[in-house]
């Protein structure tokens, strides 16, 4: 126990893990931010179309019933009138001849000058974002009954999908499961999660990049080998390694997670993934909490297979240099891997998916990386065993 | 010279360098095979130009399809030139620049520096316009494709392993001796104080020849599959050519009229100048920091921060250090697929990239003077 604490703290060197933070805080403001702060909640149209979801799980719950459905059109219609009462009393578009919604949204979407702007931003401001609001309601509730259509013409692709693709497709459509209500914008929640993994697994190779490296620059091979207990090291520092890994992980899924939940998402956690807000199939029936913690565990999964890789990598290099220049391109493939497996997981959009057509591809993939991974860190366990000393 | 043969004796003797190349090479390869899907098009075309020559705008174009023989490439070729397009001809490039200032929503005198070089532009356009270099037919409209995979995948691809190595050979040269105690030797005389310029010399010798090395091994492959030859030719400024700022679509304007040959040749000594800034950024973490380790991560988040910077100041509006964000090396080595053009929204200035690297050069050369000289005054230990 003792030997693992030191090896621990050799790994968590204040330097590094500073320059871990850093990294996280850059990444996170420069990229990740924007996943959720700058399209999610800012832009007027996507911050209605949060609302209008979160009133709906609020009202309605985790599903859409068609009375429900009816219920939510007839207050889309009452937000209507209002509009067209407020466009009719605006001088300023009453006199370019514009009143009521849709005229307002022809000028809305066709006039660009500099005083339309002007005129557009006024309106917009006085009566805060209601023709948006409507706009964006009417557009949901149209794909409440469109995206069934939709798929029953299998997206467009019928004669494309496999038996398994085309069962799962009817199987949604039968039980009415688009029904969900959600607002996880998966575009955004994607680029947010294989983000999130990129720096995962940057920020574990960092921190495990010199653990080998400075064995061999300090020359402590010759000091632990002639005794017995230094020959297992090694075990205790493969322990230490993944251990770090996992609390990298815990620290790293807390911190991202914990920003994303607060970003008025958490009400969602219990509702399912698949939804006519977003229009997305998942292979699975899967909340938008439980999709979160599947791409947490692939995310998991890499950093082990990554601190495998680099524990490895760093045993057999006898300099910084050369560990880093032998990482860069097995990180580099990780990180891809994880970005690859992160962007509509679980969908047929999933780019590896579309490769292979293997449902749960992104699953197998970053478990077998995991495994080869922990093989590969298992290596110097086992060669170094009976290595003797130059 | 000694000493100079010394140091670079050292770095060639590492032996991860030949197995990183190796590597590099090897994910090379694999990126050039992700463009095999568009090889049958691009030899089409290639294989045509002898007849048809190179100009849409050409009555021989359409006589030379003619004389071909009938197959479905023919008729899609003659489909996609049928009406002869010059993107430049009547080209107004401050309502380019309006259109791109209002994606990117910049204000203020930063709007006027935006506006002033579109306006630096429009002769740049009127020339290409009354060149007639935009009727090039190049790849048709696979052209974007083929552009896009030369310079944004293969090449960018062969400059960030070149830029990579650049600064771990630097690292190294500089961290040598503290990894083999040798330090104390060495710096504690005269000689071993000014070892430093040799050090510099042989890491930045050696990351440019193993980065023409990447370029040779990788373009040669390149130019073999995708008859990289028979374009060389083509004005870049096809219109079958564009940018990309957000989803829309503007001519390929590059600041001067460029045959593929000189713009992949500008493209290539551009990175080589960009392997010597990031030489001498590294240099600047390998004097300031002797931990080989420290020093990387010490260049890596700063990196990091760079390409943070612009997205951060966007957001936050604060468009002067947008600008300066982007002037930094690791944005404008991302920028390399658009270099040497107006780049939308993400330059204020005409030739914004070449003027950044060698105003990079300048700044990290100083820097590098500094910390050296900060280096000949410090006490071992």
């Amino acid at each position: 126990m003792r030997i693992l604490y030191y090896e621990l703290r050799k790994i968590w060197r204040l330097p590094i893990v500073l320059a871990i933070v850093v990294l996280g805080i850059l990444i996170y403001s420069g990229f990740l931010h924007g996943d959720i702060y700058g399209s999610h909640l800012r832009m007027p149209s996507t911050a209605a179309y949060c609302r209008i979801s979160r009133e709906w799980a609020e009202k309605y719950g985790t599903h859409m019933d068609e009375k429900e459905a009816l219920d939510a059109q007839a207050v889309c219609a009452e937000l209507r009138r209002n509009a067209d009462e407020q466009i009719a009393a605006y001088p300023p578009l009453a006199s370019r001849g514009i009143t009521d919604l849709n005229a307002f949204y022809g000028f809305y979407c066709n006039e660009h000058s500099e005083e339309a702007q002007t005129l557009k931003n006024d309106f917009l401001e006085r009566s805060n974002g209601v023709c948006i609001l409507v706009w964006e309601t009417e557009t949901l509730l149209k794909n409440y009954t469109d995206w069934y259509a939709y798929y029953n013409d299998g997206g467009g692709y019928a004669q494309w999908l496999t038996p398994a693709e085309t069962a799962r497709y009817d199987e949604v459509i039968g039980r009415r499961h688009l029904n969900g209500i959600s607002c996880i914008r998966k575009s955004d929640f994607d680029a947010y999660l294989a983000g999130a993994a990129v720096f995962a697994v940057l920020s574990v190779t960092l921190l495990l990049m010199p653990c080998g490296a400075r064995e061999h620059l300090n020359h402590m091979l010759a000091e632990q080998w002639p005794t017995y207990t230094g020959r297992n090291v090694i075990r205790y520092q493969l322990t230490a390694a993944l251990l770090s890994a996992v609390g990298l992980f815990m620290l790293e899924a807390f911190t991202l997670g914990g920003i994303y939940l607060a970003s008025q998402t958490k009400i969602f956690w219990g509702n399912p993934m698949t939804s006519f807000v977003s229009g997305d199939i998942l292979w699975f029936e899967l909340t938008c909490g439980g999709y979160m913690l599947v791409c947490l565990s692939m995310t998991f999964l890499l950093m082990l297979g990554t601190a495998g890789t680099v524990f490895l990598l760093s045993h057999f290099s006898n300099s910084y240099i050369n560990v880093i220049l032998k990482s860069g391109i097995f990180v580099f493939l990780y990180a891809t891997a994880g970005g690859a497996a992160m962007i509509s997981a679980l969908t047929l959009e999933n780019s590896l998916y579309q490769h292979v057509r293997v449902i749960g591809i992104e699953v197998i993939l970053t478990s077998a990386l995991c495994i080869l991974g922990f093989l590969a860190g298992m290596f110097p366990l086992i060669c170094r065993r009976k290595e003797l000393l130059e | 010279m000694r000493l100079f043969r010394f140091e670079l004796g050292k770095l060639f003797r590492l032996p991860m360098l030949w197995g990183f190349l190796a590597l590099s090479l090897a994910l090379n390869g694999l990126f050039l095979m992700t463009g095999i899907h568009g090889r049958p098009w691009y030899a089409y075309v290639a294989s045509v130009l002898p007849v048809t020559f190179q100009r849409t705008d050409d009555p021989a174009f359409i006589a030379g399809l003619d004389t071909l023989p009938a197959e479905e490439f023919r008729e899609v070729l003659r489909a996609q030139t049928a009406q002869p397009r010059n993107a430049f001809d009547g080209m107004d490039a401050a309502a380019v620049g309006q259109a791109q200032a209002g994606l990117l929503g910049v204000t203020g005198k930063w709007a006027d520096i935006f506006a002033r070089k579109y306006e630096a532009y429009q002769p740049v356009a009127d020339e290409i316009a009354a060149s007639g270099d935009a009727y090039d037919v190049y790849a048709a409209e696979a052209t974007h494709d083929y552009q896009a995979f030369l310079i944004g995948v293969i090449l960018h691809a062969a400059l960030t392993e070149s830029l990579l190595l650049a600064v771990l050979l630097t690292l190294y040269a500089f961290g040598c001796e503290e990894q083999n105690r040798t330090d104390l030797l060495v710096f504690s005389t005269r000689a071993g104080r000014a070892l430093n310029r040799h050090k510099l010399a042989a890491a930045l010798c050696a990351s440019l020849l193993c980065c023409l090395l990447l370029y040779l091994l990788t373009l040669v492959p390149f130019a073999l599959l995708y008859r990289l030859r028979d374009f060389l030719s083509m004005h870049v400024s096809s219109s079958f050519n564009y940018i990309l700022v957000g989803v829309a679509r503007f001519p390929f304007m590059v600041w001067k009229p460029f045959r593929l040959a000189g713009y992949l040749g500008a493209s290539l000594a551009l990175g080589l100048a960009l392997v010597a800034v990031f030489v001498l950024g590294a240099a600047v973490c390998g004097l300031l920091l002797r931990n080989t380790y420290l020093a990387f991560l010490l260049w890596f988040t700063v990196s990091v921060g760079s390409l943070a910077l612009p997205m951060l100041c966007a957001d936050a509006k604060i468009w002067g250090g947008y600008f300066l964000g982007l002037c930094l090396p690791v944005p404008v080595w991302l920028g390399q697929q658009e270099w040497f053009t107006v780049q939308g929204i993400s330059t204020f200035l005409p030739w914004q990239e070449t003027v950044c690297t060698f105003a990079n050069l300048a700044v990290f050369a100083v820097l590098v003077l500094l910390a050296a000289r900060r280096f000949r005054r410090k006490d071992l230990g």
